[in-house]
């Protein structure tokens, strides 16, 4: 039987569906997707996980993508990973059973002692260090951590927990070396569906595939959770309505006493604990905006004095509290952040409201509060799925303290005479590395998601970034920028090429827009001239790609001083000066320089 | 049992039509049928149909009058 796209959508995301089901619908559904270039897996592992590759196209279903899985030997993943760097696969899956080191190895673990263990634990570590330094070009690789077959009898840790424990720090200790490895909790997903369910011993004996397709199924649903579908989603905000979505009730009717929140009673615990969990998600980086139809001052009142309020003030970024139309205060509100609206997410009870925002502004992300006030910490789940923290990008987790920080600059700028005088009091430095290779996977992040100050938005992965930076012919220059109030972190790249021995080409030249306004974006091209002309070279050559969102660097070079020498119809710009004798835009007199 | 079920589960885990499904159908004549496929077969139809197959009957489940057999007997066992 055959439904349309979406009916086999939800058929296929229903918890229990059955694997001929699963199987079903993956076919039918990536056959009605357009054509495109699929996310390629390979997976290595020392059992059986071939049926992982179902559960993978599931997970890539849900953002609309197709992906397709190559299986490697079995328990040989040094020669799994030199076959798939080769092939240029986008992903590795790496997984070890921990019974499957040795025969019934838990089974024997109680045997050994303490040597013969940590023997085998230094096996394992040099193969993972060799493993994982082979695999050091791939963008994703996913590595399982270790857990246990059966779970561990209640009462004290037995041997073989103590003996996973060992070779699970390892694993830890050994991905945190490699900017590109995700670990993938297999006890947490074990814990989830229990033990049993997790696992099947019969299937192990028989095809040695310990893992039932519940258990493969959450592990493909982490690899995609954990890097958003491969950077299909980037959501930065989350737009709140007011009444019905942070508190029951109607504020403008009700009034501050009459809203349903508190920690004790039904409904308004409900709310309660959904201000605790957006919380968390600001905590960990969202953007939290109020969008939400009443009176500014009664909203307001509320997060200064309601007793029971857990967001304050200080946690919303921007607001627009009116009685303006919302797809407007969408809008207002994206300009406000200066960011996408396709990085926004939207929550509100209001069905009209929400069929206006789906209407009118697709690109935006519409969660609706559901009726039945119970089923709402499902959608606060789709919504923590939607934001959750890539781990290896570790630069990122500190965005809310920035954006922050950022917030405090734009209210301290209120009390100087100029804005000159305000910047000159800040204190900032403007660090300048080369070729810093720990920062390539921020490096990478960056070029995916910046869109709005950069020059020739350039995509590319962490490998390609370290291969530039690797290559000789190419620099790669980051931007850390600091100043009174706090380290904003890595928030420019230029990247340079040298195509022959007179010229410098400027590949791409992008900022974050969190430290935009302070003329940091003219402070360091002088030292990057130097470099230039240091190595014999005297021409730079840039470009400038118009897209939707770059609009605002249309003339940057012109403003740094580079000559235009051709523009196309599709808008296009091209230039090219001689280093030696070309005058810079004067650099910021408050920024200080900082080579590394 | 139904036909239709079991023609619906070979059908999804071998990728060929239900309605293609026959007393011919076997690992001779589906040739994307390889071990691979046999065994998340084997796993699906366990699965779909609440039964364990016995180990030396796994090997044996080649075409589909057999495996049609074989999940009979382990329903009535059960």
């Amino acid at each position: 039987m055959s439904h349309g796209p979406d009916a086999n959508l939800a058929a296929l995301s229903r918890p229990g569906a059955s694997l001929s089901e699963v199987t079903r619908l993956v076919s039918e559904l990536e056959a009605a997707l357009p054509t495109g270039t699929p996310t390629v897996f390979g997976l290595s592992a020392n059992v059986t996980i071939d049926l992982l590759a179902t559960y993978l196209r599931k997970h890539a279903l849900r953002f609309g993508r197709r992906a397709e899985a190559r299986v490697g030997n079995f328990g040989d993943h040094i020669g799994n990973v030199r076959r798939f760097v080769a092939e240029g696969v986008d992903a590795m899956i790496l997984v070890d059973f921990f019974d499957a080191f040795l025969p019934a190895f838990e089974a024997r673990v109680p045997e050994f002692d303490h040597d013969a263990l940590r023997a085998q634990a230094g096996r394992y570590q040099s193969e993972l260090a060799l493993i994982l330094g082979e695999a050091h070009g791939v963008n994703d690789v996913f590595l399982a951590r270790l857990h246990r077959s059966a779970a561990s009898t209640a009462g004290p840790p037995d041997e073989i927990d103590a003996a996973i424990e060992i070779f699970d720090r390892i694993t830890q200790e050994e991905a945190g070396r490699f900017g590109n490895v995700h670990l993938v909790s297999t006890g947490a997903i074990c814990a989830g569906l229990g033990w049993d369910r997790a696992h099947d011993i019969r299937s192990y004996e028989r095809f040695r595939a310990p893992f039932t397709p519940a258990f493969l199924d959450g592990f493909a649903a982490e690899v995609f959770d954990a890097t958003r579908g491969f950077g299909a989603e980037f959501y930065k905000a989350i737009v709140l309505d007011c009444d019905g979505t942070l508190w029951g009730g109607v504020l403008g009717e009700d009034l501050d006493d009459g809203i349903k929140l508190d920690p004790f009673t039904y409904p308004g615990s409900m709310y309660w604990r959904i201000q605790h969990e957006l919380l968390a998600l600001k905590r960990r980086g969202a953007l939290l905006c109020l969008c939400s139809k009443n009176n500014a001052a009664d909203v307001d009142r509320v997060f200064s004095s309601h007793p029971q309020m857990v967001l304050r003030d200080q946690d919303i970024a921007a607001r627009r509290v009116d009685w303006m139309d919302k797809v407007d205060n969408l809008e207002r509100l994206a300009g406000d952040l200066s960011i996408g609206l396709d990085s926004m997410v939207f929550l509100d009870d209001s069905a009209f409201e929400c069929d206006a925002v789906r209407a009118r502004l697709p690109m935006v992300k519409v969660l609706q509060v559901p009726s039945d006030l119970s089923e709402y910490p499902r959608v606060i789940a789709e919504l923590k799925r939607l934001f959750r923290a890539d781990e290896r990008a570790s630069d990122g987790a500190l965005k809310t303290e920035q954006y922050k920080i950022r917030a405090q600059a734009i209210e301290a700028r209120a009390a100087f005479a100029s804005q000159a005088d305000y910047l000159a009091s800040l204190g900032m430095t403007v660090t300048l590395h080369r070729n810093d290779r720990s920062v390539a996977p921020r490096v990478a992040e960056l070029t995916q998601k910046s869109n709005q100050f950069n020059l020739t938005t350039r995509r590319y992965a962490v490998s390609a970034i370290s291969s530039l930076m690797e290559s000789g012919d190419a620099d790669v220059y980051t931007i850390h920028v600091a100043d009174k109030f706090g380290d904003s972190g890595l928030t420019g790249v230029v990247i340079v090429r040298r195509d022959d021995l007179q010229t410098i080409r400027v590949d791409s030249f992008l900022m974050s827009c969190r430290v935009l306004g302070r003329g940091i974006e003219m402070a360091f091209w002088d030292a990057i001239r130097e470099d230039a002309l240091a190595t014999g070279r005297d021409q730079i050559v840039a470009e400038y790609l118009p897209t939707a969102k770059n609009a605002q660097v249309e003339d940057f070079w012109e403003r740094l001083g580079l000559t235009l020498v051709s523009k196309d119809v599709d808008g296009r710009k091209e230039y090219r000066s001689a280093l030696s004798s070309l005058t810079l835009a004067a650099p910021p007199p408050y920024v200080e320089v900082i080579r590394v | 049992m139904s036909e239709d079920q079991l023609k619906s589960v070979m059908a999804a885990m071998l990728g060929i039509e239900a309605a293609q499904i026959g007393p011919e159908t076997s690992t001779d004549t589906v040739p994307q049928w390889d071990s691979v496929r046999h065994m998340n077969l084997v796993i699906a139809l366990e699965e779909s149909f609440g039964i364990t197959i016995p180990d030396d009957e796994v090997a044996t489940l080649t075409s589909y009058p057999i495996i049609r057999m074989t999940i009979e007997e382990q329903l009535a066992d059960g």
